[in-house]
Order: C-alpha cells, then sequence, then structure tokens
C-alpha cells in the first residue's frame, strides 16, 4: 500500500463524482422533457471505466416500463382514431343547424303547409306562388346539405395525404435511428426513437417490436414497414367503386392495399369510404320519397283551366342533388294542380292529399318528419359515444403514462438531493487528497 | 409511487383543460337559454323535442284552417238566418191572404210583397264572401249559381262540399250546398204561393201556405244544424290551443336551459377552476431548493 495508490483513489474518486453530478445535471434540464428517460448513476461502471454516462441499453430501469410504452402505443392508436372521429362527426352535425328557422323539419313543414293554403284557396294565383315558393326553398335547402356533405368529404383527402407524408417522414427518421444505435447504442436516441414511436401511433394501427440492442421493428397490418435495412413508405390512393370513389392506403412500391383499422387514418378513411355515402344515401332517399310521393298525386289532378297530368317535381328525382321543382311550373305556376279532373274550381282536393302526406307513412321509419329525426338521432348518438371513448382513452393513457413516468421520470426533489449529496462526496474526496498531499510532505519535511 | 415533474404537469392540465371545457359548456347553455342544441348534447331529449314542435308547427296551421274556416261559417249562418226570417215573413203575409175580410186587390198586393221575398231570397242564395260563391258548391266563381225566370227558380252550382282539414283525424265539410237550399222547396213554395194567391183560390191559397210552413220548417233545420257544426268547431280550436299550450310546456322542460340552475353551476365552476390553478401554482412552487 503506498500512498501513490491512495492519490489513484482520490483521483478517481473526484472523476466519478464529477460524472455523477453531470449524469444528474443531464437529468434536471431534462426534467419536463416527457420522452427523456432518466439517467441513473451506476457507480460500479463508473469505476470499470465503462460508460461514464451511466444508462446502458439494458438497464433495468428501460425494460422495467417497457410494458407501459407498449400499452400506450397500443391505446394511443384508440385515441387516435376516436379523436378524430368525434372531430369528424361533430363536423357532419352542424350542417343540420334545427335550432334555426333554416332547419330542414321546419322547411318541410313550410312546404306542405303551402299546399294547406292551396287547398283553401284553390281559385288563388298567389297561393299558387307560394307553394312554388316554398317548394325552391326545401329543394335550395337539400341542395345546400348535398352540397355541404360533398365538400367535406373533399377536405378529408389533403388531410388523409397529410398524415401519409407524416407517417413516411416517420419512417424514415426511425430506420435512421435504427442505423445509427446499431454502431453506436446511446440513450439519446433511444428517446428519440421513443418520441418518434408515439407520435407515430395515434395514426394508424402499428405493432412495435424491439430488438434487444435497441432497434425497433415496426408492422403494420402484418406488413413490415420499418427496420434497420427495410423500409416500406406508404400512399393514398382513391379507387373507382360502384359506391364512388373510394380511399385506400396501399405500399407505395407495389400494390398490395394496408387495412388501416386504427388510429386516425383510419377514421378519415372510414368516414371518406363509409359514413358520409351513408349519411348521404339516407337523405338521397328523403328527398326522392317525398318528390316521388307528391309527384304520384299531383299527376292526378289538373290546374284551373283544365291542365293536368303533370309532375310537380322534376320527374325520377333519385336524391338531394337533382331535387327541383318541374321547370315548366317554375315558368308557369298557373299549372300547380289543385283539384281532380271534372271537379269545380272550389274544389282543393289534390292540393289537400299533397299536404295530407305529411301525416302518411312514406317510410318504413314512418312519415318524412320521423325519418329524418331517426336520421339526426342516430347522429347525436354516434357523436356521443364518440365523444365519451374518446374521454375515457384520454385517462387511460394518462394513467399508463403516470405509470411510466412513476418509473422513468425525473424528480426535481429526489436529483437536487443527490446534487447535494454528490458534491458533499466530492468535497471529501477533494480533503482526502489534501490530507494525502499533507503526508507526503510531512514525509518528505522527515528527512 | 415516484411522482416526477412530467407527472404532475400532466395532470394539472389535463384537470384544467376539463375545468374549462365545462365552463365553455354551462357557458353556451347561458348564452343560448338552450340545454340541448344539437342531436349530440342529448339525442333523447332532442328527438322528443324534434317531435313537439312538428306537432305544435300542425296544431298551429290546423289553427289558422280553423279561424279561415270560422269566419266563413259564421257568414254563412248570418245568411241562413236572414232566410228563415224571410220564410217567416212570407208565411205570415201568405197567412193574411186567407182572412175573409180579403179583396183580390189586397191578395195582389201581398203576391207583390212575396214577389219582393222571393228576389230578395235569390239575390242571399247567390251572395258571395271574399270573392266565392257562398252557396254554389264548389262551383265558387261561378257568375250566378240561381237564375230567376219569373216564378221560376233554377240553380246551377253543384252539392259538392268545401272541405278543410281542422285536424289530424278530422276534415270538416264548412259549406251549405245550393242544392240543400232547393231542396227545402222554399222557392216552389213561394211560387206556389204567390200564384195561387193571384188567382184568389182559397182552398190553392190554403194549401200552398201548408207547403209554405213546410219549407220554412227545412229552413229552420238546416240553419240549426249548421249552427250546431259551428259550435263543434268551437270545441276543436279550444282543444288545439290546450293541446299547443301543452306542447309549449314540454317543449320548454326538454330544450330550455334554467337560468338560475347554470348560473349557480357556472359559479361552482369558476370556484373550482380557481382553486385548481390556486393549488397547482402552490405546488409546483414547492421545491426542495427553497429550502437549500
Amino acid at each position: 500500500m503506498s500512498i501513490n495508490s491512495i492519490l489513484e483513489i482520490g483521483k478517481r474518486s473526484l472523476l466519478a463524482y464529477q460524472s455523477a453530478i453531470k449524469t444528474t445535471s443531464d437529468n434536471i434540464s431534462n426534467a419536463d422533457n416527457e420522452y427523456y428517460k432518466r439517467r441513473r448513476v451506476n457507480f460500479d461502471q463508473l469505476n470499470s471505466g465503462y460508460n461514464a454516462l451511466g444508462l446502458s441499453v439494458n438497464d433495468a430501469l428501460r425494460i422495467r416500463q417497457r410494458f407501459a410504452e407498449q400499452q400506450i402505443y397500443s391505446e394511443n392508436q384508440y385515441l387516435g382514431k376516436y379523436q378524430s372521429t368525434n372531430r369528424l362527426l361533430s363536423q357532419i352535425e352542424s350542417i343540420f343547424d334545427e335550432s334555426s328557422d333554416a332547419g330542414l323539419s321546419k322547411v318541410i313543414n313550410d312546404f306542405f303547409a303551402a299546399w294547406n293554403d292551396l287547398a283553401q284557396e284553390p281559385e288563388s294565383e298567389y297561393a299558387r306562388n307560394l307553394v312554388v315558393d316554398k317548394a325552391t326553398v326545401l329543394s335550395d335547402n337539400f341542395q345546400r346539405i348535398d352540397g355541404n356533405l360533398q365538400s367535406l368529404k373533399d377536405q378529408i383527402v389533403p388531410e388523409a395525404k397529410l398524415q401519409v407524408n407524416e407517417i413516411n417522414q416517420k419512417l424514415h427518421l426511425l430506420q435512421k435511428i435504427n442505423q445509427q444505435i446499431r454502431t453506436q447504442a446511446n440513450p439519446d436516441l433511444l428517446d428519440q426513437r421513443d418520441k418518434v414511436l408515439d407520435e407515430l401511433s395515434t395514426k394508424l394501427n402499428l405493432q412495435i417490436k424491439e430488438k434487444a440492442d435497441g432497434e425497433v421493428n415496426v408492422y403494420s397490418d402484418g406488413i413490415l414497414l420499418v427496420s434497420y435495412d427495410v423500409m416500406n413508405e406508404l400512399k393514398l390512393e382513391s379507387v373507382d367503386t360502384e359506391n364512388g370513389p373510394n380511399l385506400q392506403i396501399k405500399l407505395a412500391n407495389g400494390n398490395h392495399v394496408l387495412t388501416v383499422d386504427n388510429g386516425e387514418l383510419s377514421s378519415l378513411l372510414e368516414t371518406y369510404n363509409d359514413v358520409i355515402p351513408q349519411y348521404k344515401a339516407r337523405l338521397d332517399r328523403l328527398a326522392s320519397g317525398i318528390a316521388n310521393e307528391v309527384n304520384k298525386i299531383h299527376r292526378q289532378g289538373e290546374n284551373l283551366n283544365g291542365i293536368g297530368g303533370l309532375d310537380f317535381f322534376e320527374s325520377d328525382i333519385k336524391g338531394m342533388a337533382d331535387f327541383k321543382v318541374n321547370q315548366a311550373i317554375v315558368n308557369d305556376p298557373s299549372l300547380v294542380a289543385s283539384r281532380r279532373p271534372g271537379e269545380a274550381e272550389g274544389s282543393g282536393s289534390i292540393a289537400r292529399e299533397i299536404n295530407d302526406l305529411q301525416f302518411k307513412s312514406i317510410f318504413s321509419e314512418g312519415t318524412a318528419h320521423e325519418y329524418y329525426q331517426s336520421f339526426l338521432t342516430q347522429l347525436g348518438d354516434k357523436i356521443q359515444e364518440a365523444d365519451y371513448s374518446e374521454n375515457s382513452q384520454k385517462m387511460i393513457i394518462e394513467q399508463l403514462k403516470n405509470q411510466r413516468d412513476a418509473v422513468t421520470g425525473v424528480s426535481m426533489d429526489e436529483e437536487m438531493t443527490h446534487i447535494v449529496q454528490y458534491q458533499q462526496a466530492y468535497g471529501a474526496a477533494a480533503k482526502m487528497i489534501t490530507t494525502v498531499n499533507e503526508m507526503m510532505d510531512t514525509v518528505i519535511q522527515m528527512v | 409511487m415516484r411522482i416526477t415533474q412530467s407527472m404532475f404537469l400532466r395532470s394539472s392540465i389535463a384537470r384544467m383543460f376539463q375545468n374549462r371545457e365545462k365552463m365553455m359548456e354551462t357557458q353556451e347553455r347561458i348564452a343560448t337559454q338552450k340545454k340541448i342544441i344539437r342531436p349530440s348534447d342529448g339525442p333523447v331529449p332532442f328527438s322528443r323535442a324534434q317531435r313537439l314542435h312538428e306537432s305544435y308547427r300542425q296544431n298551429e296551421v290546423f289553427l289558422k284552417n280553423i279561424d279561415d274556416a270560422q269566419s266563413w261559417m259564421d257568414n254563412t249562418s248570418s245568411l241562413l238566418d236572414q232566410l228563415t226570417q224571410y220564410a217567416t215573413d212570407a208565411q205570415t203575409t201568405a197567412q193574411h191572404g186567407l182572412d175573409s175580410v180579403m179583396d183580390q186587390k189586397t191578395r195582389d198586393a201581398l203576391a207583390t210583397q212575396l214577389e219582393g221575398i222571393l228576389q230578395e231570397s235569390v239575390s242571399l242564395a247567390n251572395a258571395s264572401y271574399l270573392g266565392k260563391n257562398v252557396f254554389a258548391g264548389t262551383e265558387t266563381k261561378m257568375q250566378q249559381p240561381f237564375t230567376q225566370n219569373g216564378l221560376d227558380v233554377e240553380y246551377h252550382g253543384n252539392d259538392q262540399k268545401i272541405k278543410r282539414r281542422i285536424s289530424k283525424q278530422i276534415v270538416m265539410d264548412i259549406n251549405v250546398s245550393g242544392q240543400e237550399i232547393m231542396d227545402t222547396h222554399f222557392f216552389d213554395a213561394l211560387g206556389t204561393t204567390i200564384e195561387a194567391l193571384r188567382t184568389g183560390d182559397e182552398d190553392q191559397i190554403r194549401q200552398s201556405l201548408e207547403q209554405l210552413k213546410d219549407a220554412g220548417k227545412n229552413v229552420r233545420h238546416l240553419t240549426t244544424v249548421y249552427a250546431s257544426k259551428i259550435n263543434n268547431l268551437q270545441l276543436i280550436r279550444d282543444r288545439l290551443i290546450t293541446a299547443n299550450d301543452n306542447f309549449r310546456k314540454f317543449i320548454s322542460q326538454d330544450e330550455d336551459a334554467v337560468l338560475e340552475e347554470e348560473l349557480v353551476n357556472l359559479k361552482s365552476q369558476q370556484i373550482a377552476y380557481q382553486a385548481t390553478l390556486q393549488s397547482t401554482s402552490e405546488i409546483m412552487n414547492l421545491s426542495i431548493l427553497k429550502y437549500m
């Protein structure tokens, strides 16, 4: 045992505590970084000279919270989906504003009320003008709704494209990180990787497999998207089907279709491909149902001059887009029929029958009003469901993140305590060196 | 369990946003005075309220129809009352013709009086209301539904009923057609009586007076039946008004926000939010640094 060896111990202590303080200060400066996993000071490794910065890939901390992280990635997918669905459905709901006088319910009601007025005054020209007016308002309303649904649908395409671009960017980033990790594993790289994975997992359905050295393989729908050497970008394509254009996600090189059933992307696709076309179809049925039933009755009637057999709306209306009053009647409202052939001018029988359509169950769900109401109610139900799912999903993820942070998060107070501890140890080591120095002086002076 | 900075931040921010969201919803309810604005606010009360709105609107249309019908029927009713009066006058006048002190000159004068009543009755039967013939059935624009040729009265209108829908279940006939007036045989009876007075034959006069009496009874019957229809209409009207009052009440129950309740909610949410903010900032300030 020589004095030099004590000096050597002193030197090593100083260096060790310096490193420890550096690690602690790293932790403190990253206290608010959600993706930062705290570094622990491991004095064994310090003394053997390996990885003086304190955290290796196989550190027990990282392993312990891996489960929570996998859970978070999986729940993120649902969160992305519910959030996006809630937002899109709310946008659809805002098209149908029933709280004002412009709501479809009131407009349909006004249309039938105009026929009632005609039935009261079948001899009047004014009543006929009113009927044509209210019918025009109704057709304007239907066309507005149709247009709004269409533009909502159109908006989804650029949004989906943006999402796909972001996904591709992140996949590239992951591949770069994978390659860097294989050369030199580094806790900062691992933190960055976790950040990218967290953001990616809200976008589409993924399975993430972490390898022993920290590289990560990302699969979607069973297909490997990215690994050390594999990179499969995604692309958005529109294919024509019998129900209109459908959006699909495919692998960029080739034609393989990816089934996207979770994440924001799935909600965008579902809304474009299924939800909006379904709603449009239901409303089209409402429009064509009204038009056809009115035409059926109107055809049997004649106007004051005995001219009859005309359709009130254009013939063969398929939906909201072509819902229009017969042009001939728009040009000449006196052609509106009010009576059956052979009856006198005071009889408003045809007009009364058309007015009575509002009480008739022309759909299996009931009258025109009841049909529309059941549509709105279903929409409202769906939105409530999505809202509830989104909120409960947010809470689930909050809990999981808390669990993860309990293990890997930075606690300011803990780190500050460590700093004080290391500082004192540093002071003690320095004192030791001073003592050894004095010892040497004493020895030298002896001689 | 270890509590770290990031956990704390995450929880605080999430709670703050939740509080603010609740406050915003309460604010919207106060500003619009409605608690159900769109289907997603509550699908069940929304659809209930919409159904009530629809029934209310339909009832409003029925009430309008009833008002129109009432004014038509009131007018027709007063015309019928007038006709009844004419029938009574004709009876009285014709009765004089049987007095034994009558001579032909007086009888002729009575006949002329009756001719006057006949003319008045025909022009009453040709009356129009708001531009439409009252007693012509559905030939509402015809020029002259009743024409008089000497002592013969002809009817050219039809016997169709003018109908009005006054409730979901009831379509009411609101007119008296000219055919019904012809069927009282009032004009025939008048014609016969005038002839009899001109001839001066007592038996003839007596017979025609009987005819006149029967016709008078028929006219009175027509008037009475019609008046009861008007009463019926009034009952339905009252029922619909009560129904609509109730609908308004039910709609309000489902749709309207109770201002007092919402203001109290807003106040308590504000207090909760303030408390959250205060406690968050106090806890964030706590750190071991202060004590070192």
